[in-house]
This record gives C-alpha cells, sequence and structure tokens, in this order.
C-alpha cells in the first residue's frame, strides 16, 4: 500500500454531482497498477477497495462493482463493459513480468506449467505458442510459485509477475510474452484497463479518471521507492519495471494491439467474441479528446452486436461472453436459440444420437444440517426441529433391495446421494461404496455432491478435500455427481441456503475432482429470486474451471418448484424459459460435450422439446426419486417411452452408460459374473 | 429434398402466396423442426407481431341448471382474472334446442358474461330434434344470447379414419354445412383437426384443404385449433398420445397453411400448459383455455387399457390432473410475458379487453 499524499491542487478537479451512492471502483494493488489506482483510492467519491483480480472480475459480474481495472481476458469473458480511455497497464516491448522460461528450446517444449491466477497471461501464452507451432502441447495447471521448481527436461513453465521477476534468470531459455506479442503484431501489449458498467461513465467521471490516473503517475517515483522497500527489491530493478518496461498510455497503438488480441484469443475459441467499446466523454475532435489522447471512433453497443450477430458468431464456434448470455435471455427469440444450440450440439455429439440412461437415485438419508430453504426432502439433525422424527438412514436390507431392483432392470449406475449428515463419518462412504462395488460391480457409482463431501472436510482445506474424495474413488466411486451448485453466486446462495457451502469452495471441490482425473456433472438450479446476470454469471465459473481443469461431462439445469411448507418463493417458471436457459447452456458451455434435458422436473412435453434446443441426454429412466416429488412433481418414464420420445422427435436413442459410452450389454453380463454377495446383519446401516 | 422444401416454401410465404396441398403434406414429413418453426413464424408475425392473444373465460361444462347456482352466487372460480363464462352443454342440457334456450335464459342471470359454446354436432342434433333447419336453429340460438361454434367434431376428413375413431361425430360434410350456415348467419366460428401420435400427412393436408376452402367461400372462422387425441386402443400407454415434437409441428404448419383464419389456438389442456406457451413460437399466437378437453380426455377416456399396462409411471395422468385445476386468464397472463410476448386478453367474441382485470388479480 502507498501512502496518502496530500490533494494536488494545481488544477481543479472535475466536480460531479452527489449521487445517492459512491461508485464501488476494485483494482489489483500490484506495482504496474498503482500509478492508476493509488490517487483512485484517495478520492471520496469512489468507494475503494484492493483486491486480487479474480475478485475484481467477480464482482463486475455479478454486478457487485461499478469499476474495475481488469485484465483484458476478464474484459471479454465478462462483455458489454465500457472501457475508459486514456489509462491502461500494457507494454510496447520486454515486459519481464510474464514470461515462459525453459531449459531446452522451444523446439524441445512438450509441456507448459501455467499458473492460472492470471487469465489474461494464460491466453496470451496460448497465442505464442501456438505460433511457435507448439499449440498443441498440454498445459499444466500449477500454483505459480511451484512452478520454476518443476521447470526442467521438455517442461516449460509461465512465469508471472514476482516470481518471474526472481526466477526467470536461472533459466537457460526464457520468452518475454509481451516482447513475443510485439514481434508477432507489431503492437503493444494491453494486460488490463479500466472499464465500467454499461451506463456509469460520464463525461465528467472519465476526465475525473484520467486525472487520477495523471496525478498517480506524478507520484511514480515514491510508488518506486515503497514499492522496493516494502517488497524488497532492488530500486532500480522496480523503477526499470515501471519506467521503462510499462506502457501506461491507451494510444491508438495500444487499441489496436487490445483489438488484435481479442481477435486471435476469439478465433483460437479461448475468449468470447469481444468488441471493445470506449466510454466517449466528448465527441472527439479530429480522433484528439480532451486530454489530446487517442479515441478510436465508437458505435454504441446495443446497434452494434445485435443478437442475431452474437447468435451467428455462436453458431460459427465463437464463445460467447456473460453479457451476450445475458442479451440472448432477454431478447432473442427462443426458435432461434434453439437453432443455433442444436446446430452447436450437432457438432459436438454428431450423428443424431441421444442418449439414456437406466440409472436410479437412491437417497441413503434425508437427515442434514444445511437447511436449505429450496429443499422439501431433507429433515433436521436437530431433536427441536418439525419432522426431526422422520429423518432415517436406509439400512443396508433396504439398500440391497433397491440395488437388486436396479440390477433386474438392467441398471448401469447408482446416485447415491443424501442430506449432509453430520452422524455418518468417511468410513460409513468407504464401506457403502466398496459394499456396492462388489455386490453389484455392473453398476457405476455416480453419487454424492459437493457439501456431502464437505460435511467430511472439518477446515475444508484443498488438502482435506482431496483426502476425502480420493479415499471415496479408491472405495469404488467411478463420478462424482456434482448436484449442489444451485446457484453459484454468494448473493444468491446465503439468501436461499444460508448454511450451504460459499461458491467458492464448492468450486473447490470441483477443481480437487478435476485435478484427480475424475469426472462430475454440473447443475443448475434457477427460479428462486436471482437476477438474469446471477444465472449467467453461474455458467461463467462453471466454464471457467472446465477451462482450468476439466472435471465436467455434462451439465443438467431445472428451475426451482415451490412445494408444500418450502419457504422461497418461486420464479421463472415457464417451460419456454426452461427451453431458453437449457438452449442458452448449450450455446455458452463449448467447453461441456452434454446438455441432459430435465423431464423429470419439466414433464415428457417439454423434456422431449429440450431435445432441440441443444440436449443430446435424456437423462434416466425412473425408478425412485425422492428430492424434486417432494415439491409435487410426479413424472416417470421408463425405458420404452423413453425411445419413443426421443426418436419420434427425428433422434437415435441409445442406452448409455455412465461415462457417456454406450451400453454394452456383453460387457454388463460379464461385470455382473464377478458379483460378491456379502452377509448383513439386521438394521445394519 | 427438405431443404428445397423449405426454400420454397419460405419464398411462397415472404411473397404472401399459398403453399399447396403437396408442400403441406410435404412439412408434416420433416424431421426439422427448427426449420419448420422459423418458416411458421413468417405468416405469425406478420400478422401478430409480438402479440399473444387469449381468451380471459372460465370453461365449464353444465348438465342441469342447477349447476349454475354456484355461479350465481360468486363462484371462487371466477376469480384469477376470469371475466366471462365459456359454458358447454352436457348430458340433457345439449339434447335439443329447447333445453339449450332454457340455458341461455339462465345465462343471463349470472353475475358474469356468459357465451354459449356448442359443437356443430349438438347444432344439427339440436335442429334435428325440433324438426327445423340448421339456419332456423342458429337463428333461435344467436336471438337467445352470446354463442359460439367451436370448431369440436371436425375430427380429421378423412372418412376411414372417422369411421375408425370418431364413429359417435356428424359426417364431415355435416360438419361443413353447419358452419358455413353460422358464417352464413353472421356467426364467426372455430375449427379444429384431430392428430394423432400416428402421422397422417395425407390425411392432415386434406382436412386443412377443406377448412381453407370453406373460409375461402366464408370468411367466418376466426380460429383454428389443432387438437391431439388420446388412443385408448394401445397397449403402451405413452403410445397413447401425440409427442410435443407432433403437437409443435401440426401447429406450426397449420399456421402456413391456413393464411386466411387470423387466430391459431393451442389448448394448454391438450398439450400440457407449458407447451402451449412454447407453441406460440412455433406458428400459434392464441391460448385458449376455453377448449375443453373433457370429452376427450376424461379419466374414463383416458383408459384401463393405459392404466393398466403402465400403472407405476402415471405421466398422463399427472397432466390431465394438471388440467383438470385449469388455467387461470391471470396465469396465461405473466406466463405469455415470461415467455417474451405481449399478452392480449380478448373475450368470448374475440374482442381484445383491458388486461386490467386480469392485472388486478396479478398484483
Amino acid at each position: 500500500m502507498i501512502s496518502a499524499m496530500p490533494q494536488n491542487g494545481d488544477y481543479p478537479m472535475p466536480t460531479i454531482a452527489p449521487s445517492r451512492k459512491k461508485l464501488r471502483v476494485v483494482a489489483a494493488d500490484f506495482l504496474n497498477s498503482l500509478p492508476l489506482t493509488v490517487e483512485m483510492a484517495e478520492d471520496e467519491l469512489f468507494n475503494f477497495e484492493y483486491v486480487i483480480p479474480s475478485e475484481g472480475a467477480r464482482r463486475m459480474a455479478e454486478h457487485e462493482a461499478d469499476i474495475a481495472l481488469l485484465p483484458v481476458a476478464a474484459v471479454a469473458e465478462i462483455g458489454g463493459l465500457e472501457i475508459v480511455p486514456g489509462p491502461c497497464i500494457g507494454a510496447n516491448g520486454r515486459v519481464e513480468s510474464v514470461v515462459i522460461v525453459s531449459q531446452v528450446p522451444l523446439d524441445s517444449v512438450q509441456r507448459l506449467f501455467i499458473d492460472n491466477a492470471s487469465r489474461t497471461s494464460v491466453v496470451l501464452a496460448k497465442i505464442f505458442m501456438d505460433s511457435v507451432g507448439k499449440g498443441d502441447i498440454p498445459f499444466i495447471r500449477m500454483p505459480g510459485p511451484e512452478i520454476p521448481a518443476n521447470v526442467r527436461g521438455g517442461d516449460a513453465g509461465l512465469l508471472i509477475a514476482d516470481v518471474a521477476f526472481r526466477e526467470s534468470k536461472q533459466f537457460k531459455y526464457r520468452h518475454d510474452l509481451a516482447d513475443a506479442w510485439k514481434r508477432l503484431t507489431g503492437e503493444p501489449f494491453v494486460f488490463a484497463v479500466w472499464a465500467a458498467q454499461p451506463g456509469v461513465l460520464t463525461p465528467e467521471l472519465v476526465e475525473r479518471i484520467n486525472r487520477r490516473f495523471w496525478d498517480g503517475i506524478a507520484r511514480k517515483h515514491q510508488i518506486i521507492e515503497e514499492w522496493a522497500a516494502q517488497q524488497n527489491m532492488p530500486l532500480a530493478q522496480v523503477a526499470d519495471y515501471l519506467d521503462e518496461r510499462i506502457q501506461f498510455n491507451l494510444n491508438k497503438s495500444a487499441w489496436y494491439g487490445m483489438q488484435e488480441f481479442f481477435r486471435l484469443a476469439s478465433n483460437m475459441r479461448l475468449l468470447p467474441d469481444a468488441r471493445v467499446e470506449f466510454a466517449t466523454p466528448h465527441a472527439p475532435q479530429n480522433g484528439i479528446n480532451t486530454f489530446g489522447k487517442f479515441v478510436p471512433e465508437v458505435v454504441p453497443y446495443n446497434r452494434s452486436y445485435g443478437v442475431d450477430r452474437i447468435l451467428a458468431r455462436a453458431d460459427a464456434g465463437r464463445r460467447i461472453s456473460l453479457h451476450d448470455a445475458e442479451r440472448l435471455y432477454l431478447e432473442a427469440e427462443l426458435t432461434d436459440i434453439g437453432e443455433v444450440a442444436n446446430n452447436i450440439r450437432q457438432k459436438m455429439n454428431p450423428g443424431g444420437g441421444v442418449s439414456y440412461i437406466i440409472a436410479r437415485n437412491i437417497n441413503y438419508t434425508n437427515v442434514c444440517n444445511v437447511d436449505c430453504g429450496f429443499c422439501g426432502f431433507y429433515r433436521s439433525d436437530d431433536p427441536k426441529r418439525k419432522g426431526h422424527h422422520e429423518g432415517y438412514v436406509l439400512t443396508r436390507q433396504q439398500l440391497r433391495e433397491k440395488m437388486d431392483e436396479l440390477a433386474d432392470g438392467d441398471g448401469v449406475q447408482a446416485l447415491v446421494q443424501g442430506g449432509v449428515n453430520p452422524n455418518l463419518p468417511l468410513e460409513y462412504y468407504t464401506s457403502l461404496l466398496r459394499w456396492m462395488k462388489s455386490e453389484w460391480p455392473q453398476i457405476q457409482q455416480n453419487s454424492f455432491s459437493a457439501d456431502e463431501v464437505l460435511g467430511l472436510c472439518p477446515n475444508k482445506t484443498p488438502q482435506e478435500i482431496t483426502s476425502v474424495l480420493q479415499a471415496l474413488r479408491d472405495a469404488g466411486l467411478d463420478t462424482f455427481a456434482g448436484a449442489g451448485a444451485e446457484i453459484l453466486v454468494d448473493r444468491v446462495r446465503k439468501r436461499v441456503s444460508y448454511k450451504k457451502s460459499r461458491s467458492a469452495v464448492w468450486l473447490e471441490v470441483m477443481r480437487q475432482v478435476g485435478i484427480m482425473g475424475m469426472k462430475a456433472s454440473v447443475t443448475m438450479l434457477y427460479g428462486m429470486g436471482e437476477t438474469t446476470r446471477d444465472k449467467f454469471a453461474h455458467m461463467a465459473k462453471i466454464r471457467q474451471l472446465q477451462d482450468e481443469v476439466s472435471p465436467f461431462m455434462v451439465f443438467i439445469t431445472w428451475p426451482y418448484q415451490k412445494g408444500p411448507g418450502q419457504k422461497i418463493k418461486s420464479f421463472d417458471q415457464a417451460g419456454a424459459t426452461y427451453l431458453r436457459v437449457q438452449g442458452i447452456a448449450r450455446i455458452f458451455f463449448d467447453n461441456i460435450q452434454h446438455i441432459m434435458c430435465s423431464w423429470v422436473t419439466q414433464g415428457p412435453d417439454i423434456g422431449q422439446t429440450a431435445l432441440y434446443y441443444g440436449a443430446d441426454d435424456f437423462g434416466s429412466v425412473m425408478f425412485e426419486e425422492n428430492v424434486v416429488s417432494a415439491s409435487g412433481t410426479t413424472y416417470k418414464m421408463n425405458a420404452n417411452s423413453m425411445e419413443h420420445c426421443i426418436s419420434q422427435a427425428g433422434f437415435i436413442p441409445f442406452r448409455r452408460k455412465g461415462d457417456f459410452s454406450q451400453w454394452d450389454p456383453a460387457e454388463h453380463e460379464m461385470l455382473k459374473s464377478n458379483r460378491v454377495i456379502a452377509e448383513l446383519t439386521p438394521g445394519m446401516i | 429434398m427438405s431443404s428445397k422444401l423449405i426454400s420454397r416454401v419460405r419464398s411462397l410465404l415472404e411473397r404472401e402466396e399459398r403453399i399447396g396441398v403437396d408442400d403441406c403434406c410435404e412439412l408434416f414429413q420433416v424431421k426439422d423442426l427448427a426449420a419448420v418453426a422459423a418458416l411458421a413464424r413468417i405468416p405469425r408475425e406478420r400478422r401478430h407481431g409480438r402479440n399473444a392473444h387469449y381468451r380471459a373465460l372460465l370453461p365449464i361444462r353444465v348438465a342441469t341448471l342447477d349447476e349454475l347456482q354456484l355461479l350465481r352466487a360468486g363462484d371462487q372460480r371466477l376469480q384469477g382474472g376470469v371475466t366471462g363464462v365459456a359454458v358447454r352443454p352436457v348430458g340433457p342440457l345439449a339434447a335439443g334446442l329447447d333445453p339449450l334456450l332454457s340455458l341461455q335464459s339462465a345465462l343471463r342471470l349470472l353475475p358474469v358474461p356468459a357465451t354459449l359454446f356448442l359443437s356443430a354436432g349438438i347444432v344439427a342434433h339440436a335442429a334435428d330434434g325440433a324438426g327445423v333447419s340448421i339456419q332456423e336453429t342458429l337463428q333461435a340460438l344467436m336471438n337467445g344470447g352470446d354463442l359460439f361454434i367451436n370448431g369440436d367434431g371436425a375430427e380429421l376428413s378423412d372418412p376411414t379414419f372417422r369411421a375408425a375413431h370418431s364413429a359417435g361425430a356428424i359426417p364431415f360434410q355435416q360438419w361443413i354445412a353447419v358452419h358455413r350456415a353460422a358464417h352464413i348467419a353472421g356467426l364467426k366460428t372455430g375449427a379444429s383437426m384431430l392428430y394423432t401420435v400416428k402421422d397422417r400427412p395425407a390425411e392432415y393436408a386434406a382436412h386443412l384443404q377443406a377448412i381453407r376452402e370453406l373460409q375461402d367461400e366464408t370468411h367466418g372462422f376466426v380460429q383454428f385449433v389443432p387438437m391431439g387425441i388420446q388412443n385408448n386402443n394401445v397397449a403402451e400407454w405413452y403410445l397413447a398420445a401425440p409427442t410435443a415434437a407432433q403437437s409443435l409441428r401440426v401447429a406450426a404448419i397449420a399456421r402456413m397453411f391456413l393464411d386466411t383464419i387470423p387466430h391459431l389456438a393451442v389448448a394448454p389442456s391438450l398439450i400440457t400448459s407449458e407447451e402451449a406457451f412454447v407453441a406460440l413460437s412455433y406458428g400459434a399466437n392464441m391460448i385458449d383455455p376455453t377448449i375443453a378437453v373433457d370429452d376427450l380426455l376424461s379419466d374414463e377416456a383416458f383408459g384401463d387399457a393405459a392404466a393398466a399396462a403402465q400403472p407405476s409411471l402415471p405421466v398422463f395422468a399427472a397432466s390431465t390432473a394438471q388440467q383438470r385445476g385449469g388455467i387461470l386468464p391471470a396465469l396465461i397472463h405473466s406466463r405469455i410475458v415470461e415467455s417474451r410476448w405481449i399478452p392480449i386478453p380478448m373475450d368470448a367474441a374475440f374482442r381484445e379487453i383491458s388486461p386490467a382485470t386480469i392485472l388486478a388479480e396479478q398484483q
């Protein structure tokens, strides 16, 4: 943190009419951002906060900030933001803080270790590696500080910020990515810009931000001295970095560089099809604004970028941003969404096949201490609470009956899921899985939610989560059901399910699932009063995690349905809304292969129609379902009716296994023959 | 073949020209529902833009005059934005001109506007029973109060189909004759077509052609309703009714073919209420809760065969329960808004009415 300076009184600061609320401004307190932020932080007009870049992006995505100093990748991912002309964090050549290092020439590099903390740098690294013919090597995620120690042999590492400063010189080969960008495009590279929510920026505000920026530049030497002292870095190195390496002006050349970055990243399907929008404080005179800075010609967003264009670009394989998804939800014609979703579905799952599975839900316990306001299934473990006496844990005998019934119907998957029962230790789950695996080896286990796992992790650390997941996998867990995502926006989660894991924790469980190489399903429960933006902020978080560690095989969404005794009011209940949400999900998730329709909640009619809205999987026949039906929904289908629905819609039905591969009866019989029947004692759980 | 057909039909629709019977027949065989929907949007949006109409009426069946007592006393069912009732006589009240006229007299005493909804079959039987002409019967009923001849009983024009599935209905030519007479008398009426789980492209095209020909002659049809029908004579319950894909396709093609009938309506009671709102994107412009389901899809009609085949899989039982609960105008209004259309409430005579009552109920 840089110490405050007295207000510079050389020139009058643009006055801004007092608003009811201070504008919420966030930025990272990195060395290169301080000239842009140090004065903003002291401005009474702003409610300013230093946060890490991912948190800044989250706040902008979820409308919890008005203005942010955002990495350009986040600008593209969110979409629809306005950029403040004037300042930026860029580099016109060597920058030294974003470097690919190795001990062998690039030609010999086999893998690249990356730090996902900086998405912009990772995208830049992918563009660079592609430009040198190494775009197809695996990119392995790793915490930044651990990368240097792991770079040896044919491995390379992407070093960022302090790690790059400290460690890059020990490697024989170093490729400065900003320098490489300059060589590739002839333009500077822009790392971050001030971005604002649409409608926030006024001419006066833009001018004020620019004044604050120039005041910050005037304090550069103070920043250099204090940073060097605080971080124990050589003064000369810090000074060289800020004075020589970083370009702070978003000039014409930098603007072209940023456009080129967006274009290449979009072409490579790394970022949504972004279009840079500048706030124009005043009509530029001959391309020059009041600061003598270049201001590009601007076409207002809504006129230039209709939903037809979003759909056309998506149809051509481009990523859509969070803002694009929001606009499709609000503005696009339903059948237009369906058409593009169906085209994308055909590209991702060609052949016109629609899968379904013979599986059953087994709700081993309804005892739960999470108290979700939207759940009609659970019973509290608190004896003082209503319905406590209806709590249960199924005995092994009861479970055997259900599993036998599933096996008799040629079932291939059990979805064992229950409440977060504080009375059941990890050993209960591992024992259960081992028993099920030995007695029904042909049935795959696609079980448990993130919160059930977290219930077994007192400290909720990544190591603890991994340890529990590892134990479950060793005991026979094939895939992770991954339910309980609801809406991954904490403002919503706190309201509908105060005790449930916060979104970052839920995502951390799934991150560990991905790192372990396991696969999971991912869901969205909408219609609980969340905003449109919340729905797609949820999807954006899932897509980003999928980019990082690919845990998800399939996405399923459905609306919350209020049943008797449920506290949360329901919204967005129309079947048309369901089709709209699912269709946009197919368009949005260019990195999740399968979309499952939810006929269980929507009924066979909307379920079948959903096949025209991107779904390539019809889900499971229903032996038993207790959670949704607790809200009053009673739809059930068997395999024949599913096949009829699918083929009537013009698709080809096929039975699948838990991993979405085609079911093989011969393999099924062979696995069945390995059955080992255990002896059970009465009442055993 | 299908892409040539699609582009030919698109070209015709964009030029506001008619599609032929052969095109219609081929369209029923196109599996690409999105392409069919895109075609249907051309005439749908040309005629209605973003408007989605609905009739803010409570549909009731009445077998005796005593059953109107509740309504006179301010029945709870008249809440939820209901601005009138659509009364369908059954049993003794439907058996002759005199009972119908006495029912009309009783309807005048109700606290809300009431319209007598009759099928062509009831009108024909009433005329037969009274020994008067169709024209005289219609005139008597028009003098007796508000009257709407709905599309019931059109079934499918194909004689083989009628013999097998609609033996109780009046012959199709007689159905046409009743509607022609009504149109000449100045009544606007509805038309319909049955469709089944088994696709019948040629029969559908011929039926639609017959409807279009009468409309060209009289311009008296104000509404067309496709009606999916249960078939109780199958062992597999899920083969009993058309699927959603079939319903949407029929709505879309009917919209294209019947270019001179103003309203293409869907019945929430026949295709599940949620699918009805989806149909607004597939050529339909109207949600009509007055298209009563009971005659076609009562528990009895649903049948023992279906129940016995899959007693533990009550899909249609669930949707029937939903139908029985009905769908109130306020809910229709809000669902139309949620589905991104502009709701336009209408009365029994297809006149636009103020949405104020319905909106007040939503508050």
